[in-house]
Order: structure tokens, then sequence, then C-alpha cells
């Protein structure tokens, strides 16, 4: 995707100002929706701003600067900006699709930062962001004798993705995650195989690395002949969903779903029993991967029209991605089922949610964003009353844990699954059930 | 064109180093084009300002002023900065939204005090939970109104009941163009902020007059701000699936929508509202931006028109009407408003169109927050604007009839632009008093024959609106405007001049929407020119030029 494939949406920006606030909005304190301006003040740093930038770049005004490169990185990517601009203005303009454009012109250019290429020089040679060596992907299911058995019988695939398997602070709740799965007669596989989905390449710029990867992965997922796919990882359910179809790559047949929701079927179908015992307020942080991000991504080869001689129309129509139809209600459900605990919402929650900071590598490329993104988010959850924030992606997770450590902010963060099986009773649920397939 | 080396220090010894920017992106990104008010075809403007400034204060604003007028360097504020703005060459933008406190909310006096980065979402959402709410512009629930108020017109849906910004300014603290600080009203004289006119330095009129400054008269930094009283929920809750948002009509309020055959039997109808003081809100949405709000995409509305399944209230043949709002507090005010508003429609042959029920409540999100007035842009991104005509009510027909037939050649069939509706009028009342029109034809910026044809409609109309029929009068005199029309409103233009050149002597707050400095020279022809532009006989020869003139402009 280049600039000059972009070019008609760039140029229906009419600057609007929604992409820096959350639509329909009840909060004086918690009205914002853009991390990248918030921290960096400039309007530069809003979509509109980077929308200049492309639109600058395409026509050959600009050359790049520090700071232009600086402002279009200091982003998570998270599409707060392309949901609030579709409350007005439908898939006119669409900014997150010509920030991924921008990017990939940077990148093009060789003008990508220092920060972002070690990333994905991390990703090249060792399958994953964090620098750390490819063999320690498994590191986390060691001792498990089951998990390295490969099931052949398996209908399930159970893909876990970099941010747990590379992360011990993660471990406990992929953990959670298979006893739950086993509890519920899930018989699953995993691969100790499986590689990065490319969806951070692809968020920095790096799209035929990002191909690349998507299609060893899905190479690696149907060798194992799995109908169903279980995902820990909230940025895989929405590379599946949303990006591999971006990038031409498929995985035909294979239902995909993340694992909040296979936890959730399983509860309503009585296959693992509610013996929950919690207390106390709760509230929910939407992962932007797992909510508006993962919005499936339909290719449109068609062509723009005028109606009524000025009125902007698609041939054929093409369906527009207003972030509603991501994962929102699973999670919910999950902690709704726990008498005793609360649910309370932030001000800025679902497709609206405000960004924790972390995604496309931002803890690394744009530190001083992320951390000012998570103080926020964690303060609008402070401020819910709540005594714990949940999330379920480990990214958010871990990302909110450590800002909130470091700056004592009062609330625990926990992951999804790790906090349910907290609140179960530990005797009743060892058990593993007969197999019993979904 | 730069600032000098040593004005770039100044500015950061002053305000600190993380808060100026000369950089080529960022000044670029401060230079988008919008909707295409400067009028070179590139999204680009001509002029990007030469450096961007952050000040966190009024003091950092004061410095920053001092500064330019030390080095002779032009300067801008803005907050929001919605749409365009709008620079001279060599200019230092201001760019005020590290200035977001809202100070207060003084509930018992119905006001608040802001900075000029706290919008509209925001100050409503505390002022709902203290039983009040504020006036709210076209461009919606994320703009300034500390903007609207002090420096442009401030006209608004809500203005029926809550007036337009003019009224709604209170007492305001103005950074001069030469760098003073001066708080004027009551806040001048130490008695808070609940005066626009004193005792204190009493200027609010002069300053800001009926268009505001446009940046033209130095910045504006604080201000008191009316709120008004809000009966509905403490916190609104917004239903709907994205993006078609709604809020729930509250217990004892009343939407409705009420067509009539004739817009003279619709403004008498207006007429008997407004002594009644029955109505709260009353708009007239064109019937195809009723659409626009309704449905979610320009497809959906397309093929629903085709089809003829639109709703009744997004159709042509109910187009001549009103939305009304009636707010009360119990069902027995309730009911005898409607009981007075049944009757008045009927006096006036009116009809009630039937509405469903999230038809209503999303009339009833934007009647609150003019959160879907930017749909008006969704169909091509960008429209003229008739400049906004006022006057009474009783020249509401002909003001249509003129709009409508200044719009017909360009309307029809293949022409320039969109034929979704005869004259797309946004109408309301100010003050349950005067009418505002504003008549917002759409096109996009890049289709050049399309913004010729919306530019030469908005200079026909203003021509139209005070010479030749006049059907009111040209509210958005802004820059030029005021310049050329200047001697048809009480010789205005002079006026603001003086106080342009009394307080910005070296000419250095940007002025290219307010009054220029010196009269332009076309300006002081005009009186004659404009014969001779707006002859009948010449317009297929303006036509041509205007064509050429926006396809090789600047840019």
């Amino acid at each position: 995707m280049t600039l000059e494939d972009r070019r008609f949406y760039l140029e229906n920006c009419d600057r609007c100002s929604h992409c820096k606030w959350t639509p329909g909005v009840t909060s004086e304190k918690y009205s914002t929706s853009c991390p990248s301006v918030d921290h960096g003040k400039f309007h530069t740093y809003s979509a509109n701003g980077k929308i200049a930038i492309a639109y600058g770049l395409m026509e050959g005004r600009l050359g790049y600067t520090r700071d232009l490169v600086e402002s279009v990185y200091s982003c998570s990517m998270c599409g707060a900006c392309d949901t609030g601009c579709k409350w007005n203005h439908s898939g006119i303009v669409e900014p997150l699709d010509s920030l991924y454009a921008l990017r990939q012109r940077i990148v093009e250019d060789g003008q990508a930062p220092a920060s972002v290429r070690n990333v994905i020089d991390s990703l090249r040679l060792e399958g994953n962001p964090y620098g750390m060596p490819r063999s320690d992907r498994n590191a986390w299911m060691r001792g498990d004798r089951a998990l390295n058995e490969v099931r052949v019988d398996a209908d399930t695939f159970l893909h876990i993705g970099c941010e747990s398997a590379f992360n011990p602070a993660a471990w406990p709740e992929l953990s959670s995650i298979v006893g739950l799965l086993r509890t519920a007669g899930i018989r699953f596989r995993i691969s100790p195989e499986e590689g990065p989905t490319g969806d951070l390449a692809f968020d920095l710029g790096y799209q035929e690395l990002a191909r690349s990867q998507a299609e060893a992965l899905a190479s690696l997922i149907r060798t194992t002949g799995a109908r169903r796919l279980i995902t820990c990882s909230a940025s895989a359910y929405a590379a599946f969903r949303n990006l591999w179809p971006r990038l031409g790559v498929g995985l035909d047949g294979v239902k995909v779903v993340h694992v909040s929701q296979a936890i959730e079927d399983a509860m309503a179908a009585g296959a693992i029993r509610n013996t929950f015992s919690a207390t106390g307020k709760v509230t929910y942080h939407d992962p932007c991967k797992l909510g508006r991000l993962s919005e499936p991504f339909q290719p449109w080869s068609g062509k723009w029209t005028m109606a009524f001689n000025q009125v902007i129309v698609a041939e054929p129509p093409r369906k527009v991605r207003f972030g509603s139809d991501g994962q929102y209600q699973a999670p919910r459900s999950l902690l709704r089922r726990i008498p005793g605990v609360e649910l309370v919402e932030m001000a800025r929650s679902e497709r609206f949610a405000y960004c924790c900071g972390a995604g496309a590598a931002s803890s690394k490329v744009a530190p001083a964003m992320a951390e000012q993104a998570a103080i926020h988010r964690l303060g609008e959850a402070v401020d819910t009353g709540a005594g714990v924030l949940i999330s379920s992606c480990a990214t958010c997770t871990d990302h909110l844990r450590n800002v909130a450590s470091r700056h004592s902010i009062p609330i625990e963060v926990k992951g999804l699954i790790e906090f349910l099986t907290g609140a179960m009773a530990s005797h009743e649920q060892s058990e593993e059930r007969p197999h019993e397939d979904f | 064109m730069r600032i000098s080396d040593q004005a770039y220090r100044d500015i950061a010894a002053a305000i600190g180093a993380e808060n100026i920017s000369t950089d080529e992106a960022v000044r670029a990104s401060y230079a988008w084009n919008g909707i295409g008010a400067n009028p070179g075809p590139n999204k680009l403007s001509e002029f990007w300002p030469s450096a961007i400034v952050l000040p966190g204060s009024t003091e950092d604003v004061q410095n920053i002023v001092r500064i330019c007028n030390r080095h002779r360097i032009g300067f801008r504020a803005h907050s929001t900065g919605q749409f365009t703005i709008t620079y001279r060459e060599s200019t230092v933008a201001l760019d005020l939204r590290r200035m977001d406190k809202l100070h207060c909310i003084d509930e018992r006096n119905q006001m608040a005090v802001i900075e000029p980065y706290v919008t509209v979402n925001r100050l409503q959402a505390e002022a709902f939970k203290k039983g009040l709410t504020c006036h709210v512009v076209g461009a919606g629930p994320v703009h300034s109104p500390l903007a609207s108020a002090t420096a442009f017109h401030g006209i608004g849906i809500t203005g029926h009941w809550t007036g337009n910004n003019p009224r709604n300014l209170l007492a305001f603290e103005w950074v001069t163009p030469s760098g003073e600080v001066l708080r004027c009203g009551s806040a001048g004289a130490g008695a808070g902020w609940f005066s626009g006119e004193g005792p204190g330095p009493g200027f609010r009129g002069m300053i800001r007059g009926v268009i505001g400054t446009a940046g033209g008269l130095g910045v504006f930094t604080r201000i008191g701000y009316k709120l008004h009283p809000w009966v509905g929920p403490r916190s609104v809750e917004v239903v709907g699936e994205h993006p078609q948002l709604r809020m729930p009509v509250p217990e004892h309020f009343r939407v409705h929508h009420i067509s009539w055959e004739s817009w003279e039997n619709a403004a008498s109808a207006v007429f008997e509202f407004k002594s009644s003081r029955i109505v709260n809100t009353l708009v007239r949405v064109p019937p195809d931006c009723i659409g626009y709000i309704l449905m979610s995409t320009n497809e959906e509305y397309v093929e629903r028109r085709m089809e003829g399944t639109l709703p009744p209230i997004a159709r042509s043949e109910n187009g001549i009407g009103w939305t009304v709002l009636m707010v009360a507090e119990s069902s027995e005010e309730i009911s005898y408003k409607d009981r007075v508003l049944r009757a008045i429609v009927e006096r006036t042959s009116g009809r009630f169109v039937d509405t469903a029920v999230h038809e209503r409540e999303s009339m009833m999100l934007m009647l609150a927050n003019s959160c879907y007035v930017h749909r008006v842009f969704r169909p091509a991104t960008s429209g003229a604007s008739c400049l906004g005509v006022m006057d009474s009510f009783a020249l509401l027909p002909k003001a249509v009839a003129t709009n409508t037939a200044l719009l017909a050649e360009d309307k029809k069939p293949g022409g320039p632009l969109a034929s979704t509706h005869p004259e797309c009028s946004w109408i309301w009342s100010t003050e349950g008093r005067h009418l505002w029109l504003e008549s917002v034809p759409t096109f996009r910026v890049a289709d050049r024959g399309a913004y010729a044809a919306g530019v030469r409609f908005m200079l026909r109309i203003t021509d139209q609106v005070m010479m030749k029929r006049p059907i009111g009068l040209n509210a958005f005199l802004i820059g030029p405007l005021a310049d050329l029309y200047g001697y048809r409103y009480g010789n205005v233009d002079r006026w603001m001049r003086r106080i342009k050149n009394q307080y910005d002597p070296h000419d250095l707050s940007d002025s290219a929407l307010y009054i220029s400095a010196k009269q332009p020279i076309v300006a002081r022809l005009w009186p004659i020119l404009r014969k001779v532009v707006f002859t009948d006989k010449l317009q297929a020869l303006v036509k041509w030029i205007s064509q050429v003139a926006v396809r090789y402009g600047p840019n």
C-alpha cells in the first residue's frame, strides 16, 4: 500500500478534530482518544497531523526530519483516531490505513528510527521482538509433559503468542488458560514451532516481513489440520481477522476464537462449573487489538464514484469497519459470572477504549508516550473505584502492571483468565474432564 | 519564511524549548487546508506558519506576543482549530492546547470560567452534573467555546434558547496585540467573571462585535461563559451502535418533526412558537442531511433514496419544516406545551411527520451537542456557505427562494454541486428572536469545477443578501468581506480598522479573517466593481474566470 494509493482518503480529511476526541463522551477528565497527541502536544502527532505529513511526503513538499519520524512513531497504532473519524465520515478518510501506508513509506525510504530497526532485527533473527533467543519461546511449558506431546487427534490449535510465551510474568495466565481448557475437555495442540503473526512488523511499517511471517505461521497451522484456532493473544486475534486478509494470507475454514470466547462458551455449555468466589469492584480494559482493531478486514477493489453529482460512494459498496465487531462481550460475560464481583466500566470502553500505550512496541519505540498513556489509563481505572484492573491482552496487562508499580498507582492489574482461576475453588477444577468437542 | 534565530531563542527561553518548533513537518501539519478555505488546489495551504508555539499560561502568551512585537513577527492563536487555519506569510502559530483548564463551574450563578482548550464535550459533561449546559456552535462537541465566544460568530442550533456566543461571553482576559494583559468586564475590577460589560473595562462588543476577532486582534486566554439550565439527565446515556450513537429522549422532553406546505406557513408558526415560549430548540436540518444523520454511510443513503425507502423526515416532501425540541420538568408542563404546539401546528396548517424512536433519539443527541452537524460534509468533504443570513423570520421564504434560484443551475444532474436538495439550508431561530439561515451546498475540493461553483455561489449570495434583492444581513462578514461590504453596514470596516490599528499598530495579529490594517484597493473600488462583476449579462464570463482562478490559483 503506497501513499499514492491513499491519496483519495488523505484529501478527504477536513480536519474536524474528531480524531483526537472520544465520541459520545460523558467525562470531563477522560474525553481524549489519542495517546500520541496527548503526549506530543503538537498537532503533528494527531491523525490529521500525520495525514498532513503523508500528503506532504507524497507531494514531494516535505523532507525527512527527526521530528517527522518521531511524530509518526510516537503512536501505538491503536486505531482510536479511525473510530472517532468514522463517527461522521464513514469510510472516506479512514486515517489508520493511511498511517500504515505512511510507516511503510518511511521504511521504504530507509528512515525508520533505530529503535524500530532493533525490534525488527529481533523479529527477523529470533522470531520475537524482545531480543530473546528463539528457543525461549517454549520455556513456559517446560515441565508440562502433556503440553509437550503432539496431539495429532486434536481438532483445536492453541495459539500462544509472543507476548505471553516470552514473558514469565504472563506464564501464570497461560497456565490458567491451559488448565481451564483441559477442565472444559477441549483437546488442543500447541506447536513449538509457532512464530510471529506479522502483526508487529506490519504496525511498524514492514509489510513484506509481515507477509512472510504470516505465511509461515499460516502454513504451520494448516499442517496441523486443526479446524479451530483458539488464540491467547489479542494482537494475534487482530492479525488473523484483520491483518492477514490485507496481506492475502488465509486460514481457510479454520475458525478463529479468542480464548475468552472459548472459555465463555465452555461455561455457557456447562463444561466448566461456576465455582467462582470473589468480591470487590473490578474494571476491564478493552485491548485495542481484541476490540476495534480485530474487526474483520474485507478486501475491496472497487472504485469511488459520485452520486447525485457530489456524493462520494464506493462501488461496489465496501464494508466500513466502525470498530464494533471486536471481542467486547466475552470477557465481560466471564467477569459477570463471578457473584460478589461488581464490574464497573471506565468512561472510555469497548470500541472507544483509551489505549494503554503499549501497542506497536511503543514501550521500546516511544517509551515516554507509552508511559504517559498507561498512567492516564490507570488513573481512569482508579477513578471507577475498582480495586482490580483486568485485561485480556498480555501486552496491555504487562505494561499497565509495570507502570502501576513504577508509579505506585493504587490498583492491581491482572490478566482475565488468571483472575478467573484465582476466583475459582481450586480442588473442584483440578481434574481433566472427558473429551468433549465444541 | 522562517523566524530569526534570535526570535527562536527568545521564545524558547520564555516558554521552554520543548514548546516551540520550526520543524518543517510540524509546520506542515498546521497548514492543512481542511475544507478548502484556502483557495489553492493543494491540501497544504500556500502559507505555513513559521513556527508553532505551545504556551501553557497567560504569561506565556504575553511573553510570546511581546517577543513577536520585538521582532516584528506576525502571530495567530487557535484552540482546537477546525477545518482550515489560515496564515499570512511569516506567522507564529500559537496552539493553545496546553491551556485546557476548566477553572470552575459556578452552579448558582450559571456560569463557567474556562481556558481556550476546554471543549464543549468536556464542559457539558461537568455542567450536566449540575443541571446546566452550554451553547454549542455548529462545529460540534469538540470545539472550543472560548474560541467561538471571542473569535468567531458563535452561531449554533442551541441558540434559540441559549443565544449565540456574542451573548454568552461574560468577562474575558485578553492579551492585546501589543502584549498587554487586560481583563475586561467584571474580571477587570477583580470582581469575578460574571459580567462582560463591567464594572471594569467594558470592551466586549467593541472587541468581538458580531463576528469575533478571528485571530486578528490578540489572544483570549480565559473567559466567563454563560451556562443555561438543563433539566435533562445529569449524565447523558449514549446508546446505539457506533457510528449511529443516540441519546434517549428524556422524560418530559419531546422531539417532533413538523412540516408545512410553504415557508410562509412555517415562518408563521415560528412567530407563534416564539411568543408561546414552548420550544427549547428549533431547527431546520435539510432533509438530505437528516438522511446522512440517520444513515451511517453515503452508500446507504444513496441506496435508500433511489429505492424510495428513506424515512419520512429525510424526504424532500417533508423538508419545509422544523425539528422541535420541547423541554419540561413535569408531565403537566410537557403536556401543556404539547397542547400548545399542536394548536399552533393546526392553526398554521402544519402536520406532524411520523418518526421512529431511534430517529428521535439521533436527533436528540444532535440537538444536545450538535455532534452530527459535521455530517453535512460527509457527502463530499467540503461545502460552500451562504455566509449566514440574519434577519426577521418574515424574510425566510424569500431567503430560501433566493438560495434555491442561485443554486438551481449548478445543482442540476451533471452539475458541479450536490443535487440531493435544492437549497440545503440549515435554519434556526436565534434567542427566540431572529432568523439564522445558512445554505451549505456540498462539493469535493479536489473537483476544481465544483470548487469554483461553490465560490461563485458564495459571492453571488453575499451580494444578493445585502445588495440587489436584500434578504437579510450577511452574518459571516469575515476578513475581505468586511472590507468589500462594510459600507453597507454603517461603514463597520472603518471602525473595525480603527480598532485594529489602535491596538495592533504593527499589524502583527494575523488578519487573514479579520479586517486588514489597510484597506485594499479592490475594496475601495468595490462599490463600482461589484456592479460589473454581478451584472447578469457577464455571469458566463465570471464563471469562466472563477474556474480558471481556482484551477490555476496559488498552490
